[in-house]
């Protein structure tokens, strides 16, 4: 019965051994930043095109066709005694996808590399103006199984390479710093956070979506968060300021904060909005479309003029009256804008008739753009001011 | 056969859940909203009734025939010659389901956790430990089957309780807005989803309380719907019905995409792998029990630790042999509706219709 004693030691040596996956956690790179910029030869791709499926060789084409760079934390640097956050470090490769950055990448580094705590990526707008690129990148961030879904994303006005490389002077990376300028969106209307999630169900709706967009500030040498991008079939169709992105988070209903002024005798009146209720109606049939869009903006007086008494009926209604009739008036404009110019329903009116009229939606379903284009939109935005602060 | 009476209600109820939510429930979603798009949890309550209407029948048969087992039902009921091909069909039912789940199982921990392991080796040990708790015998089966089902469903109903913040409620309209013919299909899909609550005819022989029966059935297969229907309606939640189509595991992926913000743990990745490891082992060590019996029983062997064995590197080849992700989902669709009408319609239905040893060559009236 010796071998019954000697058999677990063998099994010991065969099984414990280490396993096929088994990486140090200090030979590890984890990316918390992703730039995606055009390479050098991402228009000129005939060559890409005149290859054949099955032709040898077809790692040669077009490897500069991305630029990407990759940051990530010298986590060498953490340890005990030492700062909280480590420094950032780069890899900028070439490549023909991002798969292909990957392995560009791996070849540079001498750790491997692991893409589960990436936080943010940036894309360049020149990407969406390749509809055909933006869609192979798309394609990989959804089919990638580690990526993150809840990543931030955004659009940057400029080469996204220097906004990776970017030292923000409150944290130590452009990460950190931006998701917490989206996290403050209760604050700033302007700031829309957008999930890689959200853009991958939008695009794949229909190809339309939003995401905010940054761009650096030459002479400050600041980065600043405002603006969307707005995308129609996966192409870059143009942007929206920062006032007009408060505007359509209030028709779209998501508003989480910000503040709102109106002049009044050439002083600022500024209310502090703190919630929003939107109700959407659809009227009409599949040849004239026509929204009802009510906002009820509830807010808080934040500065008026010293002097005036703001604690009586009358006045308060008709600054209540004033708020509501420009905000009104602004939403409309933009929803015209949205209709004329952008031609991309950002609201969710295309949800709306899906969710609430399906049978209405079959019929108009396949001719959705012109449906769009020539329906009526109505905003109405009520303001209520619920507090007027502790003085009269 | 009164020493052998040892499970109690908990025990049944953990059984029947742990076996029939397996692999299953993480593609569950995607499989649905390609059907019927939103109506998905509509379609699962329908075919959660359905199934329990068939348990309900498995459980009068068991009970007309006074708790014999399984094989002895069959044997007296459609003769010796009948009733084992019947057994060994459903055997082959059995074995290619948990094989095909094993596949499943083994490709998605290969591409979310150990990507350089082979899957000859993951296999094997599954194999290994569902081997070693068979041997054990079925009381030891179902003490396993009750701790199981904690671990399986209080941290998953919580994490799911967690995802429910970040969905929109209104992504599950519009309803009911398909063809009768796509809903049938969609009936039909969704009952193999309930596939596993056949063990109820290995387990019903042992249960204590007879007079509680009925109503553990019918708590059980309530758990298993409203799992079904809750996770449907999470997933839409979530991604929206076009999306739920795209991912092969909504489940999985909602899981992963959740974030709570402020909290210790941002990634669930861990959790979730371990959760699925279960998921997956319950269904295939409960169903290789069963199918081990049955054949030892086929068979006249001695000891179900011989058929277990047998059995062993049958789950191996079959789990191995489909090349690609396609090709399983591919073999298991194209077996769905052969083994449904076996399993839930032919079985329970005829040995209802022909009750009891009497009755032997009466002919069959569906």
């Amino acid at each position: 019965m010796k071998y019954k004693r000697i058999l677990p030691l063998i099994l010991c040596c065969l099984f414990l051994s280490g396993c096929w996956d088994k990486v140090e956690i200090d030979r590890k790179i984890f990316i918390t930043t992703i730039g995606i910029d055009l390479g050098e030869d991402a228009v000129n791709n005939k060559e890409a095109k005149e290859i054949k499926p099955n032709d040898p060789f077809q790692d040669r084409v077009s490897t500069k066709k991305l630029s990407i760079t990759y940051s990530f934390p010298n986590i060498s640097e953490l340890g005990p005694g030492n700062t909280s956050t480590a420094e950032d470090k780069y890899i900028s490769v070439d490549a023909s996808s991002l798969e292909d950055g990957i392995v560009e990448a791996t070849g540079r580094s001498s750790r491997s590399i692991y893409l589960g705590q990436t936080k943010l990526i940036i894309l360049n707008s020149a990407i969406l103006e390749h509809p055909e690129i933006s869609k192979e990148i798309l394609d990989y961030l959804e089919r990638h199984p580690h990526l993150n879904k809840m990543m931030r994303i955004v659009v940057s006005d400029g080469k996204a390479e220097d906004f990776v490389k970017y030292q923000p002077t409150m944290e130590k990376s452009i990460e950190n710093y931006l998701t917490g300028l989206m996290e403050s969106s209760e604050s700033n209307a302007s700031i829309l956070p957008v999930t890689l999630n959200e853009v991958i169900i939008l695009l794949g709706q229909n190809g339309n979506a939003i995401i905010p967009k940054i761009s650096m500030d030459r002479e400050k040498k600041d980065i600043v968060l405002s603006g969307v991008a707005v995308i129609k079939n996966f192409k870059l169709k143009g942007f929206l300021t920062s006032e007009e992105v408060a505007d359509l988070e209030i028709m779209r209903g998501k508003i989480k904060g910000g503040k709102r002024v109106i002049y009044m005798n050439g002083h600022p009146i500024d209310i502090d909005i703190e919630d929003v209720g939107r109700k959407l109606k659809v009227r009409g049939d599949k040849n004239k479309l026509q929204f009802y869009i009510n906002c009820r903006l509830e807010g808080q007086l934040m500065e008026d003029f010293k002097g005036k008494e703001v604690m009586s009926k009358t006045e308060l209604n008709s600054l209540e009256k004033n708020f509501s009739e420009s905000i009104s008036k602004e939403c409309n404009i933009i929803a015209k804008l949205m209709q004329t110019e952008f031609q991309v329903d950002t609201i969710g009116l295309r949800e709306q008739v899906e969710k609430y009229k399906p049978s209405l939606w079959n019929e108009i379903k396949d001719n959705w753009d012109e449906v769009f284009k020539n329906a009526e939109i109505n905003v109405n935005v009520d303001v209520k001011i619920r507090r007027i602060g502790i003085i009269k | 056969m009164d020493e052998k009476k040892f499970v109690g209600k908990y025990g049944l109820f953990s059984t029947i859940t742990v076996t029939v939510i397996g692999v299953g429930a993480f593609s569950y979603p995607s499989t649905m909203a390609n059907e019927v798009g939103t109506d998905g949890w509509i379609v699962t309550i329908a075919a959660g009734l359905i199934c329990l209407g068939v348990l309900l029948i498995i459980y009068k048969v068991v009970n007309k025939n006074e708790f014999m087992p399984f094989y002895d039902i069959t044997t007296n009921t459609l003769g010796k010659f009948l009733g084992n091909i019947v057994i060994l069909l459903l055997c082959v039912y059995f074995i290619f389901s948990v094989s095909i789940g094993m596949r499943i199982f083994v490709e998605v921990i290969k591409m979310n956790l150990l990507g350089k392991t082979p899957s000859e080796f993951i296999i094997l040990v599954m194999i290994f430990t569902g081997l070693y708790l068979v041997r054990a015998e079925i009381s030891a089966l179902v003490k396993f089957n009750e701790i199981s089902f904690i671990i399986m469903f209080v941290p998953m109903i919580i994490i799911l309780l967690f995802s429910a913040k970040g969905g929109d409620v209104s992504n599950i309209l519009p309803i009911m807005q398909h063809s009768p013919k796509e809903y049938l299909n969609a009936l039909i899909t969704s009952t193999y989803a309930f596939g596993g609550f056949e063990i109820s005819f290995l387990i019903l022989p042992y249960v204590k309380d007879r007079k509680e029966i009925k109503k553990t059935l019918i708590s059980s297969m309530a758990f298993i719907t409203i799992f079904y229907a809750g996770v449907v309606i999470l997933c839409l939640m979530f991604f929206t019905k076009d999306h739920t189509k795209e991912l092969i595991w909504p489940t999985m992926s909602l899981v992963r995409a959740i974030m709570i913000p402020g909290t210790f743990i941002e990634r669930w990745e861990g959790v979730v792998m371990a959760l699925w490891v279960f998921y997956y082992f319950t269904t295939f060590v409960n169903m290789f029990y069963f199918s081990s019996e049955l054949i030892k029983e086929s068979f006249k062997l001695d000891d179900i630790k011989v058929t277990s064995l047998i059995l062993a590197p049958v789950i191996y080849l079959i789990a191995l042999y489909p090349q690609n992700i396609t090709e399983v989902y591919d073999m298991a669709n194209r077996s769905t509706l052969f083994f449904v009408s076996l399993s839930f319609i032919f079985v329970p239905f005829i040995l209802f219709v022909l009750k009891g040893g009497r009755k032997r060559g009466e002919k069959n009236e569906i």
